[in-house]
């Protein structure tokens, strides 16, 4: 038995080495793209890679990828990046792999950068492609710039030796803080393919010598349609779900306090949408509450936080201002026509099978009645007491 | 003494049947075919696999025991037997082998792809004639080795977890599924296994407990799927879960720990043990089969025969999707099989036992 075991044991081994001949990967001989971006490339413009002073003749792509190379001869690893023209995303990969002794590989590829014009007209051609290829992972990131992603690639950064780990740590950050929302390959496809929510992405600027993230794409489909700026994501987080983490600065000018200022730290909380059916044309009505605690860390006005009274105000003050910017995001976001919150979701688990068919849901949601309630909780105010 | 198999085997070697490479694209047969929660179908169909069970139980009530081959040779004949036993052996051995061309095929999208599919199917078959040429006793305890291996893939699950969503399940009860009786003949077909347990009366070693073990293997089983398929649908939408082929593997590819991420290539190599046993018994089972109609033949080469004529069939289908179709057809044969056997036999066994008390 014992002999049998180990015989099994050495065909079991045997399988993998031998399937290693034939499908031989060498890691130095494979280059493996850690970025890549796509541009729009509208006609008439000139563009690189292709002739110097030869303009484009119709409507193209270029593709850009940033890949970690390390050199034999000295053993350093250094940035290679390679860019072409093409018509397709394939073809610009095909091209690509023509330019470099090593064979590209995307299995460890962490981002896909698609410029705004782009994205503007549909990035699911690319997506397919990734979604296709099995070493493609699906938390790859997908990601929008506003620019161009090739710049964004192959310019220096003083302070950041890898531009593809840098990107890429950045957009970690900032998801983990609620900056922005998290986009992978997984989420934007499951998103895309459900129908009571539509996608999002985050959106990165080159800001002189960094990189930042300027705010959240809004995708109807696969379309890019709008944004949300950076100083209004975590509203969006707000409305989104649950979510922790993260930090407000506000200003309660519009509260009637002039003047003064609050900065709301370590936030947490969570947002729940209930759905009324409402007789007449709007037909439903969702209101969605908002949760959030946290520590005010700053707070330049009259109040006393010490007493319990003032600290309710001024609760209550930052609550309503948090629902003013909910409410108008939300109006947004209705008149756009796209459900990025994902009311679609809630609306359509309050219906039978029947009723969410026959329901034009777009024009539905255009014409929505939604309410916010937020409630803010002040758990501290730090370790210093005026 | 022969060495005999007790419920604890039986229970581990019907799960291993059972658990094959459908479940890999069973998420996405259960989405096509009933819809919205279409995952509330598998405990359905783990009560039909039960049901089907409960006709095996009778089987072996009736035949005290004996051999299925010996009920049929005792009132169909030796001759009378054959042509039933030729369909046996061809629609066990092809879908034994066309089970492990599936799995070389897939695993072939995620790695190795220039490799000639037939060498990786020669190795898998090499290892199944060393499993297979030391009898069922041996194979068991292959298997109970092979399923600790495997079994805290379960646990896999939790990684889906922060990204789960309940809004997503949706209320609607299978709403929205296409071709529902084919897609769910295909669906039920990733339970199929629990009938090779009829060829398994004589290698039993106590008469309590083997039919409710292979219950209990069978719940196991159904267990697990549900809980696959139940993750799966509330992790993709709708709309994703149909297009993907093998949703099961994507899942696997977004596990990520802290010091490596893409090891479904790693988590889909530890599924060949699943995938082995269940080609290993189907193999088994027909030449067990063969046996019976040569019976002065070494088993040995009765095996190793089978496994190289399979091997030829199985040149046959040359793509993904073509094997798909092989295994679609063998396992509807399979399925009516899995019913149409042990009513057969039944029915056979209530004769005989009229028969028996007319002469006595």
């Amino acid at each position: 038995m014992h002999n049998r075991l180990v015989r099994v044991a050495m065909i079991v081994i045997l399988l993998g080495v031998l399937a290693g001949c034939g499908d031989q990967r060498i890691l130095e001989k494979q280059g493996f793209i850690y970025s890549i971006g796509y541009d729009w490339l509208a006609k008439g413009k000139s563009a690189e890679g292709s002739v110097p002073g030869n303009k484009v003749k119709k409507d193209q792509l270029s593709v850009t990828v940033w890949l970690p190379v390390v050199s034999a001869e000295s053993g350093r690893q250094h940035p290679l990046i390679l860019q072409t023209v093409a018509s397709t995303g394939k073809e610009g990969r095909f091209r690509l792999a023509k330019q470099t002794e090593l064979s590209l590989a995307s299995g460890q590829m962490r981002t896909a950068l698609f410029n705004l014009q782009l994205a503007s007209r549909g990035i699911m051609p690319y997506l397919d492609g990734f979604m296709r290829d099995p070493a493609v992972s699906q938390r790859l990131k997908i990601v929008v710039v506003d620019g161009t992603a090739n710049e964004m690639l192959k310019k220096e950064y003083p302070s950041h030796m890898n531009t593809g780990p840098y990107i890429d740590h950045l957009l970690e950050k900032e998801v983990m803080n609620n900056r922005v929302p998290e986009s992978t390959l997984y989420s934007f496809m499951r998103d895309y393919m459900d129908d009571g929510v539509d996608s999002v992405a985050p959106i990165i600027k080159q800001q002189g010598t960094h990189i930042e993230a300027s705010g959240i794409a809004l995708f109807d489909g696969d379309r890019y349609i709008s944004r949300i700026d950076s100083d209004q994501t975590l509203i969006f987080a707000f409305l989104k779900g649950s979510f922790k983490y993260g930090e407000i600065n506000i200003d309660l000018a519009d509260q009637e306090r002039k003047g003064e200022k609050a900065m709301f730290s370590s936030l947490a909380g969570n947002s729940k949408v209930k759905i009324k059916t409402l007789p007449g044309e709007r037909l439903y009505r969702a209101d969605i509450s908002i949760k959030i605690h946290g520590i005010l860390l700053e707070y330049l006005g009259d109040l006393q936080l010490n007493m319990e009274s003032d600290k309710e105000r001024l609760e209550k003050a930052i609550a309503a201002h948090i629902n003013n910017e909910a409410e108008s995001m939300v109006k947004e976001l209705q008149k756009l026509g796209v459900d990025s919150i994902g009311i679609g979701k809630h609306v359509r688990n309050s219906l039978s099978y029947k009723e969410w068919k026959n329901i034009d849901w777009k024009a539905v949601y255009s014409n929505m009645d939604i309410r916010c309630n937020t409630k803010v909780t002040i758990q501290s105010v730090g370790k210093f007491e005026k | 003494m022969k060495e005999k198999l007790y419920p604890v085997h039986i229970a581990i070697l019907v799960y291993m049947i059972q658990t094959g490479v459908v479940v890999f694209s069973l998420p996405r047969i259960m989405a096509e075919a009933f819809g919205y929660n279409g995952w509330l179908m598998v405990p359905v169909f783990t009560l039909i696999a039960a049901l089907n069970i409960g006709l095996i139980a009778v089987v072996y009530r009736l035949s005290q025991g004996r051999s299925v081959f010996e009920i049929l040779e005792r009132s169909l004949t030796k001759i009378g037997a054959y042509p039933l036993y030729l369909v046996l052996i061809v629609v066990w051995s092809l879908l034994g082998c066309m089970v492990a061309k599936h799995y070389v095929y897939i695993f072939q999208t995620m790695a190795f792809p220039t490799m000639h599919p037939m060498l990786f199917k020669l190795l898998i078959d090499i290892v199944a004639f060393l499993l297979l040429i030391k009898g069922v006793y041996n194979i068991s305890k292959a298997t109970m080795s092979f399923f600790v291996l495997t079994a805290w893939m379960g646990l896999l699950l939790l990684f889906f977890v922060p990204d789960f969503e309940f809004a997503r399940l949706t209320p609607f009860l299978l709403k929205g599924g296409t071709e529902t009786i084919r897609g769910g003949l295909n669906g039920y077909t990733a339970f199929l296994g629990y009938e090779l347990t009829l060829l398994l009366f004589p290698y039993v070693n106590t008469k309590k407990g083997f039919i409710k073990a292979v219950h209990a293997g069978n719940l196991l089983t159904g267990v697990l799927y549900t809980l696959y398929a139940f993750v799966a649908f509330g992790f993709y939408s709708l709309g994703q879960l149909t297009a993907f082929r093998f949703p099961m593997l994507d899942m696997l590819s977004y596990i990520r720990l802290p010091f490596v991420e893409r090891i479904e290539t790693l988590f889909f190599g530890f599924f060949f043990f699943t995938v082995l046993i269940t080609i290993v018994m189907y193999i088994w089972a027909s030449t067990e089969a063969l046996n019976r109609m040569f019976p002065k033949a070494e088993s040995k080469l009765l095996a190793a025969v089978l496994l190289i004529v399979i091997y030829g069939v199985s040149w046959l289908p040359d793509t993904l999707s073509k094997v798909e179709i092989w295994l679609k057809w063998l396992g509807y044969g399979q399925v009516i099989i899995a019913i149409g056997l042990p009513v057969f036999l039944i029915l056979i066994l209530l004769i005989l036992r009229r028969k028996e008390q007319g002469h006595a």
